[in-house]
């Protein structure tokens, strides 16, 4: 018995089946009225033997699917043709020829699983459906579309194609993320000898120094010689003219005032002695608090005769870090409206034509955090035009910024970096300030350090020579 | 000397040598040191964010400014509030557009000067150097600043080659980088300790010259009581 597979689901059914055991779609095309007439026609041609009972089983499922109005159309007699109409003639065929092409009609509904020849039917006869329970039929939408045929996909493998060089990265790659995750034993080392009885006899060694130097003086060192980038801060405040307004920013902490204030003070000192009118302003809040006490300090040089109240301003604290300097160095009004008094300050003769930072003759910038100086250099300078920056740094944060002015073209225009920086800027101009006063002390201070330093790596280096021969000795060996 | 210069001078006699006590060991009295110094630097940093912020660019114009005034000081009074609710956890998802506004604000100054401030003018400068006016001009011997030029180079790309950490990987082998990065990352790294060497003696000689102004001070205050 010969079977027809499905075309929706795939599965064989018998040959003699209209609609597929499994999914119910249809097996066999429908056949049109027209159609069915016709190859009864043929059958009763082919087949005398089948004309009785099969033309009237086949009558009977058309009648059951028909509904009921047509059945009644279709059982009423035919009515006479009229004179002078001829029925078209049916082409008569040889019953074994009829009964070959209709097996190829049928062969040709029978679809395959193989989707190129659905798409070939459906090529081919434009409206007619391939597939599916309405296999067959012409002018109806179908019912499924074509997409939903199941089709078996070609066999692939699975096996990954790499090079060995990727799998070279995927070790790595998987090394890495083991050993991320990997338990590691913490590898105790022994904790440095740091003997509290060393220490204590060192900061002993230096408080009895440092207090002998300072009670009875007795060591004198030479001062620094003159550095080209003193020379060039005391020749840039030296040209601005007298009375001008000088911006000034106390951008340090308290913890280093003891320094800050020492080599600050020399620079100072000249801007007063020209006259200028500072305007003081700090990015940190304690800022304004420190200008307040190193102009107190200033004024109470008697040969200045600096009068505080009209030589300068405490503009106070800029909030916003780098955002802050910015808009101060655009528009320092709006920024920093009232001074620290709550006054506003920007109607002082000094100050009324300041609308930027630019309108300054000179900015001087104290600090003792790099950071704080890149701010400067990066956010306002490049606002200032030709007005200098000057910067009074801490020794630990010189070597970072000397490049800026090192540079060419310069970033920062003068330095004055570290106490020995401002105790040849006193020697410049003939003064002793805070910073002459302690250097023969801070230099003492740093020989101690450089001679502990010295010793402490001359008697490590003799340990690990004791310790390197005694492992090689046999005793030691033995030990 | 006034009374309270001199009570001023007599806490801070103390409280320097209640610093120095860490030598020894840290104590309940340097702490209390640290505290009262933390303390201090926090209150009179709110005292200066109200009396020279808050108060003169915010409250003044908003209540007694022009309406233009007005209207602009409602978007940070507003943006303050929003971020003040991050203190409570309920609603502090409203914070959120405002530190946004701040973080992407500060976040593009800052680049922004990194790069237009301190990369490109170095660049520039690293460059310059090299000028033939430059060297010509300089105030040194030509060769002597022909060769702080080349040590400027040479430390610049050698430092920055330590810092490339590209490697490749063999199968089997341990990741190491070229053997010509190594050798000119190898001299990159005595640059390196170099600079932090000097980065060191920097930051001790800061902390030296505090250490010589507070025992200075120690010494004024008691010569002071000492002198008749």
């Amino acid at each position: 018995m010969s079977e027809i597979r499905c075309s929706m689901c795939g599965e064989p059914n018998p040959d003699d089946l209209e609609f597929c055991q499994n999914c119910q779609a249809r097996l066999k095309p429908m056949q049109s009225t027209f159609e069915s007439e016709q190859s009864d026609e043929l059958l009763q041609q082919s087949s005398p033997e089948i004309q009785g009972n099969d033309q009237n089983d086949r009558r009977g499922e058309i009648n059951q699917e028909l509904p009921s109005w047509l059945s009644e159309v279709m059982s009423e007699p035919e009515s006479p043709v009229e004179p002078g109409f001829e029925m078209p003639e049916i082409e008569q065929q040889e019953p074994d020829a009829a009964r070959a092409e209709l097996l190829d009609w049928l062969e040709s509904q029978q679809l395959d699983e193989q989707v190129q020849e659905s798409e070939e039917v459906s090529q081919g006869d434009e409206g007619l459906i391939g597939i599916g329970p309405l296999a067959g039929l012409t002018g109806v939408l179908p019912a499924e579309p074509d997409i939903s045929h199941i089709q078996k996909l070609p066999s692939q493998s699975i096996k990954l194609q790499i090079t060995e060089k990727q799998l070279a990265h995927v070790e790595t790659l998987e090394s890495v993320i083991s050993e991320e995750g990997g338990y590691h034993p913490f590898e105790r080392k022994p904790a440095p000898e740091t003997s509290s009885v060393w220490r204590i006899i060192i900061a002993v060694t230096f408080f009895l120094v440092i207090l002998a130097s300072l009670l009875f003086g007795g060591v004198e060192f030479a001062y620094p010689e003159y550095s080209t980038e003193v020379l060039t801060t005391s020749q840039l405040i030296g040209s601005i003219p007298n009375g001008v307004p000088v911006l000034v920013a106390v951008d340090y902490e308290p913890a280093l005032s003891g320094e800050m204030d020492a080599i600050l003070m020399p620079v100072l000192e000249q801007l007063v002695f020209k006259s200028s009118y500072l305007a003081l302003v700090s990015t940190i809040p304690t800022g304004p608090l420190q200008a307040e006490r190193l102009l107190s300090a200033v004024h109470q040089e008697d040969y200045f005769q600096f009068k505080v109240a009209d030589q300068y301003t405490n503009l106070g604290y800029i909030p916003g870090g780098a955002m802050g300097l910015l808009g101060f160095a655009q528009s320092p009004n709006q920024i920093v409206p009232l001074d620290l008094t709550g006054n506003y300050p920007w109607q002082n003769p000094a100050l009324q034509d300041i609308s930027s930072v630019a309108d300054f003759a000179l900015v001087v910038v104290a600090t003792e955090k790099p950071d704080t100086a890149q701010n400067w250099i990066e956010q306002v300078k490049p606002l200032l035009g030709s007005t200098p920056l000057v910067m009074a740094l801490s020794a630990q944060a010189g070597p970072v910024i000397r490049p800026y002015y090192e540079s060419s073209p310069k970033q920062v225009d003068g330095l004055v970096i570290g106490l020995s920086d401002a105790v040849t800027y006193d020697n410049m101009y003939q003064r002793t300030s805070t910073a002459t006063v302690y250097w023969d002390t801070f230099s003492l201070g740093i020989l101690l350090a450089c001679l502990l330093i010295m010793a402490g790596a001359f008697i490590s280096a003799l340990v690990w020579l004791y310790k390197g021969m005694r492992a090689a000795s046999p005793k030691g060996s033995k030990a | 000397m006034n009374p309270a210069d001199l009570i001023g001078m007599i806490v801070g006699f103390f409280l320097t040598l209640i610093t120095f006590s860490y030598i020894f060991k840290d104590n309940v009295l340097f702490r209390l040191v640290m505290h009262i110094f933390i303390g201090l630097a926090a209150g009179y940093a709110a005292i200066m964010a109200w009396y020279n912020v808050i108060w003169p660019q915010l409250v003044v114009p908003l209540v007694s400014g022009t309406l233009q005034e007005y209207i602009w000081m409602v978007i940070p009074l507003v943006l303050g509030f929003l971020l003040m609710t991050r203190i409570i956890p309920s609603i502090a998802g409203w914070g959120k557009p405002t530190l946004a506004f701040l973080v992407g604000i500060g976040a593009a100054t800052v680049v922004g000067g990194a790069v237009l401030g301190t990369l490109l003018p170095q660049i520039r400068g690293l460059i310059n150097l090299f000028d033939q006016q430059y060297l010509e001009q300089s105030a040194g011997n030509y060769w002597n600043q022909m060769v702080n030029s080349t040590v400027i180079l040479v430390g610049t790309i050698t430092t920055l080659t330590y810092f490339q950490f590209q490697a490749k990987s063999r199968l089997g082998q341990p990741v190491k980088r070229a053997a010509w990065i190594e050798s000119i990352s190898w001299i990159g790294k005595i640059f390196i300790a170099i600079t932090l060497g000097v980065l060191f003696a920097g930051v001790y000689s800061a902390g030296m010259a505090a250490f010589v102004e507070r025992m200075n001070s120690l010494v004024e205050v008691v010569l002071a009581f000492l002198q008749p």
